[in-house]
């Protein structure tokens, strides 16, 4: 009798693993909801309403300036269109509605928040003690978790007014 | 036309079935059944087998009027039905066959040992109809099919184990659930818990098998990833932080079944890849990072 063979599953496992999301962009979009968030609870001074509402994001970091130019194409914060920009340095004399420093170019930013002291930029950071050298808001990683850390007199100094509601999600922290 | 395999189960009929011809020979239905089949006219051989059968006490009975018959539902299935996977005649043909053995006394052997020939040929169509059938627009019947490839395998062949194939056929299907899954998160989560379901099968019964727990850990760990990427930027900060908090529990969740597929497998580059990732989404980037240093290192020992 003629044998039947098995169709073998294998080739069909074989091709079965699994593709692997990206975790990096999964962060990078954390980060850009927070960063809109921010645009709902914060009141720029007068002339930081007028033009583009600008996000710098300093240093290398393509995946999140891809997230957010995705986000910048669809919302407005407010009235204004959304820019983003990448920045190997960050001048005094730039425009900023947010100024982000990402945890990997810390170093590289020197005194870059002292320059824009006085300027209507909310510093965000994420990398601890970020604080104390007068960012705004520094993002913190409380068990697996992306939070916040919010200083009401550094946002202050930069003429930025912060709603209740932004008060009550940040983090309360010693650093 | 006749071919030559045909010819040999002819020769095999003949020769067994002489027996029951014998004993049969006052059945005119049963005899024009015979003589049909041998001229492969099966649809005139499966009307007069029927009606033998049914007329006959004595050959309801008889353990090889039902071997005859359970071979000319094979032919009619092989030769008109083989590409209906819910062919008639094949289970007409599994169930005269079982008839047969049920019927058969300890003296014939033969008898059974042919029966389980023929019932194995059909056992082996349910299970490739079962790994053709297995695609996204049809995920049901396969499931029938391979349980019929197993209650006929499991009543002919009790001490054979099926574990190697049943953990196939249950990784292929939550393939299969998973690329529907897949095709749209939003409203199809049901796939993605039968997806689960069917490794968590293939996992009971082999629970040190690699590509099981590497999918199920990159099942938990998409999941985990895709709860955020499907997000609109909109969404308020307490939900976000519902989202991260249930992100954490997939992430670890993912954690066991990656870690016991590197475990199992070192050299696995996915395992380690998913690791790095899973690290990485719970915030821990040191760990995270020196996973991504071991794949790299194994990358360049692989180059070697």
């Amino acid at each position: 009798m003629k044998k039947l063979l098995f169709i073998c599953l294998c080739p069909l496992l074989f091709s079965a693993y699994q593709q692997q999301e990206d975790a990096a962009a999964m962060n990078a979009k954390k980060k850009t909801i927070f960063l809109y968030s921010f645009t709902k609870y914060i009141d720029w001074p007068p002339d930081y309403k007028e033009g583009n509402f600008v996000i710098g994001v300093f240093g290398n970091n393509p995946t999140l300036v891809s997230e957010l130019n995705k986000m910048a194409a669809t919302k407005m914060a407010q009235s204004q269109k959304i820019e983003i920009k990448s920045l190997n340095s960050i001048e005094s004399s730039g425009k900023y509605n947010i100024l982000f420093i990402p945890a990997e170019s810390t170093a590289q930013s020197g005194d870059a928040i002292a320059r824009l002291k006085g300027h209507g930029t909310l510093v965000v950071t994420e990398e601890k003690g970020m604080i104390k050298k007068g960012s705004a808001i520094n993002f913190v990683t409380i068990e697996s978790i992306i939070k916040f850390q919010l200083s009401i007199p550094n946002a202050e100094k930069q003429h930025l007014k912060i709603g209740r509601e932004l008060e009550s999600y940040a983090v309360k922290t010693n650093d | 036309m006749i071919n030559r395999i045909t010819y040999r189960f002819i020769f095999m009929l003949v020769c067994m079935c002489t027996s029951v011809y014998m004993q049969a020979q006052q059945n005119d239905d049963f005899v024009t059944a015979y003589k049909y089949i041998q001229l492969n006219q099966v649809d005139s051989a499966r009307a007069r087998i029927d009606k033998a059968m049914r007329d006959s006490v004595t050959l309801g009975k008889d353990p090889q009027a039902w071997y005859v018959r359970g071979y000319i539902y094979k032919v009619v299935y092989k030769t008109r039905e083989a590409s209906d996977r819910n062919s008639p005649a094949r289970l007409q043909a599994v169930y005269s066959f079982f008839k047969s053995i049920s019927l058969t006394a300890d003296t014939g052997k033969q008898m059974r040992a042919d029966c389980k020939v023929n019932l194995k040929y059909l056992a082996a169509r349910f299970y490739n109809d079962a790994a053709q059938a297995l695609d996204t627009s049809n995920y049901k019947n396969p499931i029938q099919y391979f349980a019929q490839y197993l209650s006929i395998m499991k009543k002919i062949e009790p001490d054979m184990s099926t574990v190697k194939m049943e953990v196939e056929f249950a990784m292929a299907l939550a393939t299969t659930y998973t690329s529907l899954y897949q095709a749209n998160q939003k409203t199809r989560a049901n796939f993605l818990e039968l997806a689960k379901g069917s490794l968590a099968k293939a996992l009971s019964l082999d629970p040190n098998n690699v590509s099981a727990n590497y999918n199920m850990g990159i099942l938990y760990y998409n999941q985990a990833v895709y709860l955020i990427k499907g997000q609109d930027y909109d969404i308020d900060l307490t939900s976000l932080d519902a989202i991260q908090d249930n992100q954490v529990q997939l992430f670890k969740q993912s954690l066991p079944f990656t870690e016991k597929a590197y475990a199992l497998d070192p050299k696995k580059e996915e395992a380690l890849l998913a690791l790095s990732g899973i690290y990485f989404g719970l915030n821990d980037f040191e760990k995270s990072k020196l996973f991504q240093e071991k794949l790299d290192q194994l990358k360049k020992e692989q180059k070697h």
